[in-house]
């Protein structure tokens, strides 16, 4: 702002000196009477037109651009500063204004997604995790949007290892009226898996909680893996230490899981883990789940509903990007 | 029977620390407007109406409150940035005053250099350390940089502190300008030092009102006018506070009158 006081000996003069100085933009901001004299003296301001900008520019020091609100999501989201750099550079090069398009864009350059088909699936999938993962809940849910869908569903519980496992799932497929199937190892999978093929549409299998960290551990769900050709899921709670996490993943990957169930998002604030575990161990996102219910809570995720997670103070966007298929057909 | 997914959702974040309300951010714009002065005159009235008081040296290129309160304090902000002591451990008590005082790093060399993570940290510590009292006052550093922006959030209120100078009137808006387009909804009041008459010292505030209500939108309120007193002068150069040592000079009275507002609240 420019500061400018003009004297004169009336009003309408003191005026005309300010527009022809200032221009019309200006305002009067005092008006007295001029000092020892009859005139009038009045103080006139004038915001330069670039002057928006400058502050502008003062303040992009810090967070104004979309890439650096990304930067900001993903460092309070404890995403590993390696990681975040890329993505931010991603980020950066997307040209995109928003910041929420601007992380979708860096996600879906870094990452793949790739949900689990709802309809029918060839093999079966085996759902593998550290215990307390929420495995069977994951099952479970699987199970019973496929039911609401109307298609059979299998399911196999190869988790005879924890106490009350094969209970818990029983509760939820006595709900939901289908068989729940009992295997107690490699061979005894196989079977179940090849009594149930031609059957099923979807084929789920539950498997003991393992400590991913203990080879002995991931060489029997290598060997159920093995035995019924099955696709390995792996599944982890969000939150947690991202290092950590990424570790698991890999661990998992290494028996030949390509896909990444995250459980638990409504009881976590942050993502870095599973954005870190998606990474170490080039795993594809599958679907997350963000409820404790078994009827809902579960949804595909997509690179623009990640990045809505991750970036606070997303604009609002009229349709539900993870409306499904069926609903949307 | 089918459903259509909910929208995930994260966990519910922390609920808002409600932080820094009951801090008074002192700001100017432009320097040698009476910011530090007012700023001590502030907390020793604050202390002097019975409530507990602390000053925050936030001046971190040139501080110099325990140069006008003529302390030599043993601790100060440069041992706090240095990770020698915690925050709380810096905190000298001014017993004439009846407050606490955070002394900034002055002739020692500057903290104005001080990177912004270790700014936040320290503005996150001065959140909690304000919990301890009822009034916290920030003596910012003149400017509109990053350092002074930053601790000017940790406010409830920020006193813009001005004088009839035009380039001191431009700097106060300047500083009302950016904190506004910042932080929407600051707090901002104006406090018009060194005023002729308390009547010059409200002409001078409904300049700057006008210019925040023609170009910015907004009309932050009038906290007080500060007559121009000698006696201000005598004091400082006394190295005492005025309210010590004259404590029934206009300029006093002044700030008492601002406080009694401040505090009534």
């Amino acid at each position: 702002m420019r500061l400018k006081s003009f004297t004169a000996p009336t009003m309408a003069e003191a005026m005309e000196m300010v527009r022809a100085e200032l221009g019309e933009e200006a305002i009067i901001v005092s008006t007295q009477r001029a000092a020892g004299t009859k005139g009038v003296r009045i103080t006139a301001a004038l915001e330069p037109e670039d002057a928006d900008l400058a502050v502008a520019e003062l303040l992009g020091e810090d967070n104004s651009s979309a890439a650096e609100a990304v930067r900001e999501a993903l460092s309070k989201h404890g995403v590993p500063q390696r990681l975040a750099e890329r993505l931010v550079n991603a980020a950066r090069t997307s040209g995109l204004a928003d910041p929420v398009l601007a992380c979708a864009a860096a996600l879906e350059a870094g990452f793949t997604f790739a949900h689990l088909p709802e309809h029918s699936a060839p093999r079966p999938f085996m759902l593998v995790g550290p215990p307390g993962a929420g495995k069977s809940i994951a099952v479970a849910k699987l199970a019973a949007r496929g039911v609401l869908k109307g298609r059979q569903v299998a399911v196999i519980t190869c988790d005879n290892i924890r106490a009350g496992a094969t209970e818990q799932l029983a509760a939820f497929t006595k709900i939901l009226e289908i068989d729940l199937i009992k295997a107690k190892g490699p061979e005894s999978l196989r079977r179940a898996v090849e009594a149930a093929a031609g059957l099923f549409d979807l084929v789920l299998i539950d498997s003991p909680g393992v400590n991913l960290f203990k080879p002995t551990d991931t060489d029997f769900l290598q060997s159920l893996v093995e035995a019924a050709d099955v696709e390995p899921v792996a599944v982890l709670a969000a939150g947690g230490d991202p290092t950590e996490a990424g570790e698991m993943a890999e661990a998992m990957a290494a028996i030949g899981a390509g896909r990444l169930f995250m459980t638990r998002l409504d009881t976590t604030r942050r993502l870095g883990a599973m954005l870190s575990a998606a990474e170490a161990a080039q795993m594809a996102l599958c679907d997350v789940s963000a409820s404790p219910h078994v009827a809902s809570g579960i949804a595909p995720i997509s690179a623009v509903s990640l990045a809505r997670l991750l970036v606070p103070e997303a604009a609002p966007i009229q349709k539900p990007h993870w409306t499904d298929e069926a609903e949307a057909s | 029977m089918t459903q259509v997914p909910e929208s995930p959702t994260l966990a519910p974040p922390p609920s808002q620390r409600v932080r820094g309300r009951n801090v008074v951010a002192v700001a100017s714009g432009k320097g040698g407007v009476g910011k530090t002065w007012f700023a001590i005159t502030l907390t020793h009235a604050i202390a002097k109406a019975g409530r507990r008081a602390l000053l925050f040296d936030g001046d971190l290129g040139l501080a110099n409150v325990d140069i006008q309160l003529g302390l030599m304090p043993k601790t100060d902000l440069g041992s706090v940035v240095a990770g020698r002591m915690t925050l709380n451990q810096a905190i000298v008590p001014f017993p004439s005053g009846g407050f606490d005082i955070i002394a900034g790093r002055s002739g020692s060399g500057t903290l104005a250099n001080i990177p912004i993570s270790r700014l936040q940290m320290l503005g996150d510590d001065l959140a909690l350390l304000a919990n301890g009292y009822e009034r916290v006052v920030v003596d910012l550093g003149a400017g509109v940089e990053k350092t002074v922006r930053l601790l000017a959030q940790n406010a409830g209120v920020v006193m813009v502190v001005t004088t009839d100078e035009p380039t001191s009137l431009t700097d106060a808006y300047a500083f009302i300008k950016v904190t506004h387009m910042e932080r929407p909804g600051t707090d901002m009041r104006v406090v018009v030092n060194m005023a002729n008459s308390t009547r010059e010292g409200e002409r001078i505030y409904n300049t700057l009102l006008k210019a925040c209500e023609g170009f910015l939108k907004i009309s932050p309120p009038l906290a007080g006018v500060i007559r121009r007193d000698l006696k201000v002068r005598d004091a400082i150069r006394n190295q005492t506070p005025i309210l010590t040592r004259s404590p029934n000079s206009e300029a006093a009275a002044d700030v008492e009158a601002i406080v009694e507002r401040l505090l009534r609240k």
